[in-house]
């Protein structure tokens, strides 16, 4: 079986995603006939055929992000070829294996990072052995680092044996991963927790739509939490309607679609249904995951009862609920067990004082406390 | 009171072709066009510039050579340039005119192998003075004018030829080029592929002139436009400008009108920013298409010639990826060789280091 590797269809592109397939196993193809389009950050592209042949396996579905060098389509037969040398699947000199997102963002956080003294030859060594050269001590001359040094360090650590066979993140699970290391690079969060005492509830109460309507109270009561922030602009939007993300979880990773206008909104039960159905299906719309303005996230379902839930930018603002407990609290003098709903707030400093953030969470404990 | 002023100077910039896109001749062939064998030539490159093009994004697409530049619905520019040059000529390209080189004796391979990221693809098996391709934009007119000073000041009867796009024209280097050349009246033709993109910055946005030829004139450098897509237009005015030239007439601009029928390099999406309109509008326009009208028109030309140059043209292509992929990498202590006569103790300690760890690493 040969195989087809996908080649760096730009320049120095670490993945490309599956737009469409134009052949299926079985297929005899031609050289140079289209076999898939490629979708890179800059372009979509058709891949033509590398052999004449039969086509034994497809390695992907049409969305599935390929990376750089992994396997894209295995041929069960071969007619033709070009003289072949052993097809690597790479371009011009070596071109990096991993999927250089993660690392290459997360790096611009530390700040050593500019502070590292070693040629390029040794920080591509150590992307080879996952060293990480911020932690490493250089002994060669002005403290450089070594190659030495990048070897000694993969020795004392395993985790270079540790880190080989890595399941790619894929789909939503990679989106999550985006984003939260773009939340990671730019917000400046800050938490707030507290409980609102809910003994005063009335008969059987959706605790959801209470959650949503005391969001959407806090929020005309301190409208700069529902609002956006441009950290490059330097200027925030506020906003008089509530869209608000709800966090739904499923196997396949984090799933945030928005629910528009939900201050006035009489379908939100039927709305939150489908969304937690397609979710389930899989058949959620992508622009239903666009233009929230404030996020629920509704974690303590099984446990938890405080937490730091994370803000996705443009958004300043994420509620988070954790599990309902029972509690011996003071009323009047008298201790009595009632039921808290635990409170967690997390906010971007840079766009909104403590103050705005205490009055925004007073706001929705008081709206949790009414009777209906 | 009205003022006085008299004309001191005039100008004009002239637009020739003779195919129209129908194929039709808008005007009577000069002698040197009557000539059935030039014509079939310039016919049959444009043909081989456009299929081992192809081949080119083909082999970059399925992993085989780095980005590339394609000269898709311009190969009239190339091939009509390179083929009203001499052979002791000079070519100093930039990266769209793979045509000229082919048209001169160069190889197909030594093109994959330079875009395969390996230098030794500039070392030309014939073409010993020509020089390599130049990527950032606009610098080879520096050194074409360079060259051209050589020729100059060793009484050479000569020219050398360099080519630029429309965008490389807002360059400093263009502008600072041309008037060099317009002082020292050298023997140098700067050739223009006006495609209409610089990568996805439209002619609109790049300049304000009427036409890039006119550039020429603020340095005292004549110029002329011609149909891009009617290789005989560009290799006229190419001839009689060389003509010129190697005569100490001083330097000449041709601008060559196109549109870009490609993606600025495999690395990008032109679909993304030119207006569908646009390309339905210049594929009407294609050099290799008016040519065949025109020879078939003239009986020069039938189906059976056409599906022997097409199998040839293949073949021809299929030898030049297979000497391509035959040809072995070079060590990486290559990086080493070729910048000294002898190497510096401090880039000696280097390549042994190198070395070193390439010992360690063969164990694959």
């Amino acid at each position: 079986m040969n195989t087809f590797k996908l080649p760096d269809l730009g320049e120095g592109l670490p993945d490309a995603q599956i737009r469409q397939w134009h052949i299926k196993a079985g297929d005899q193809v031609e050289i140079d006939q289209p076999l898939v389009s490629m979708e890179t950050a800059k372009a979509v592209v058709e891949v033509p055929s590398p052999w004449a042949g039969v086509i034994g396996e497809l390695h992907g579905k049409e969305e599935d992000i390929i990376e750089t060098g992994a396997p894209l389509i295995s041929f069960s037969s071969i007619t033709s070829t070009h003289a072949e040398k052993k097809d690597t699947g790479t371009v011009v000199g070596h071109l990096e294996r991993s999927n250089a997102v993660v690392p290459e963002t997360a790096q611009v956080m530390e700040r050593s990072v500019n502070q590292i003294k070693a040629t390029p030859a040794v920080k591509q060594l150590a992307k080879q052995l996952h060293v990480d050269l911020t932690h490493i001590k250089g002994s060669g001359p002005g403290d450089t680092i070594t190659a030495l040094d990048v070897k000694n360090a993969a020795a004392t650590t395993h985790s270079a044996s540790t880190l080989s066979d890595l399941e790619p993140l894929k789909g939503v699970r990679r989106s999550m991963m985006l984003a939260m290391v773009k939340s990671h690079q730019e917000v400046v969060p800050a938490s707030i927790v507290d409980d609102a005492d809910i003994h005063a509830w009335e008969g059987e109460q959706d605790i959801t739509l209470r959650i949503i309507r005391a969001i959407c109270h806090a929020c005309k009561f301190e409208p700069s939490l529902n609002a956006w922030y441009d950290g490059k602009a330097m200027g925030r939007k506020l906003f008089t309607d509530v869209h608000l993300g709800l966090a739904i979880d499923s196997d396949e990773g984090l799933f945030v679609p928005v629910i528009e206008n939900a201050q006035n909104n009489p379908e939100l039960r039927n709305i939150i249904n489908t969304y937690k159905k397609q979710v389930k299906d899989r058949t959620i719309p992508t622009e239903k995951f666009h233009g929230a303005t404030i996020t629920l996230s509704n974690f303590g379902v099984f446990a938890g009862l405080y937490a730091t839930p994370v803000v996705v930018p443009p958004q300043v603002a994420i509620v988070g609920v954790g599990k309902i407990k029972e509690v011996a609290a003071v009323h009047n003098g008298q201790v009595v067990v009632c039921r808290h709903i635990p409170l967690s707030l997390t906010f971007d400093h840079r766009a909104v004082t403590g103050g705005e953030a205490s009055r925004f969470l007073y706001a929705l404990i008081q709206d949790l406390k009414e009777a209906n | 009171m009205s003022l006085q002023s008299s004309i001191v100077a005039e100008f004009a910039i002239t637009y020739m072709r003779f195919l129209d896109a129908d194929g039709q001749l808008t005007q009577d062939l000069p002698e040197s066009l009557n000539n059935p064998e030039l014509l079939r030539k310039l016919y049959e490159y444009m043909v081989l510039n456009r299929t081992f093009d192809a081949k080119a994004v083909a082999l970059q697409r399925t992993g085989k050579m780095g980005t590339y530049p394609s000269s898709g619905g311009q190969e009239a520019i190339g091939v009509g340039v390179g083929a009203a040059m001499q052979q002791g000529d000079v070519l100093v390209p930039y990266y769209r005119d793979h045509g000229a080189h082919l048209v001169r004796g160069g190889k197909i391979e030594e093109i994959y192998l330079l875009w395969g990221g390996d230098e030794r693809g500039s070392d030309f098996a014939t073409l010993k003075q020509d020089f390599p391709v130049a990527v950032p934009i606009a610098s080879q007119c520096l050194h074409a004018v360079g060259v051209a000073k050589a020729i100059q000041y060793r009484k050479q009867t000569r020219a050398v030829v360099t080519f630029i796009g429309d965008g490389g024209t807002s360059k400093g280097d263009f502008y600072e080029a041309i008037n060099l050349a317009g002082v020292c009246k050298l023997p140098v033709l700067f050739v223009i592929n006006n495609n209409q993109w610089a990568i996805s910055v439209p002619l609109s946005e790049q300049t304000l002139c009427k036409t890039l030829a006119q550039k020429g004139i603020a340095a005292g450098v004549p110029g002329e436009q011609v149909d891009g897509n009617d290789v005989l237009a560009v290799y006229e005015a190419t001839r009689n400008a060389l003509k010129k030239i190697r005569a100490g007439e001083g330097p000449y601009i041709i601008e060559a009108l196109t549109y870009r029928m490609c993606d600025h390099t495999t690395a990008d999406d032109a679909k993304r920013y030119q207006p569908p309109e646009d390309v339905e509008t210049y594929k009407k326009e294609d050099p290799i298409l008016r040519l065949r009208t025109y020879l078939a028109s003239q009986k020069l030309w039938d189906e059976e010639q056409e599906k022997a140059l097409y199998a040839q043209v293949k073949h021809t292509v299929a030898q030049a990826v297979h000497a391509y992929e035959s040809i072995p990498a070079q060590p990486p202590t290559a990086i080493f060789d070729y910048l000294y006569a002898t190497l510096p103790h401090d880039l000696i300690e280097q390549r042994d280091v190198l070395l070193a760890s390439l010992g360690e690493n063969h164990h694959e």
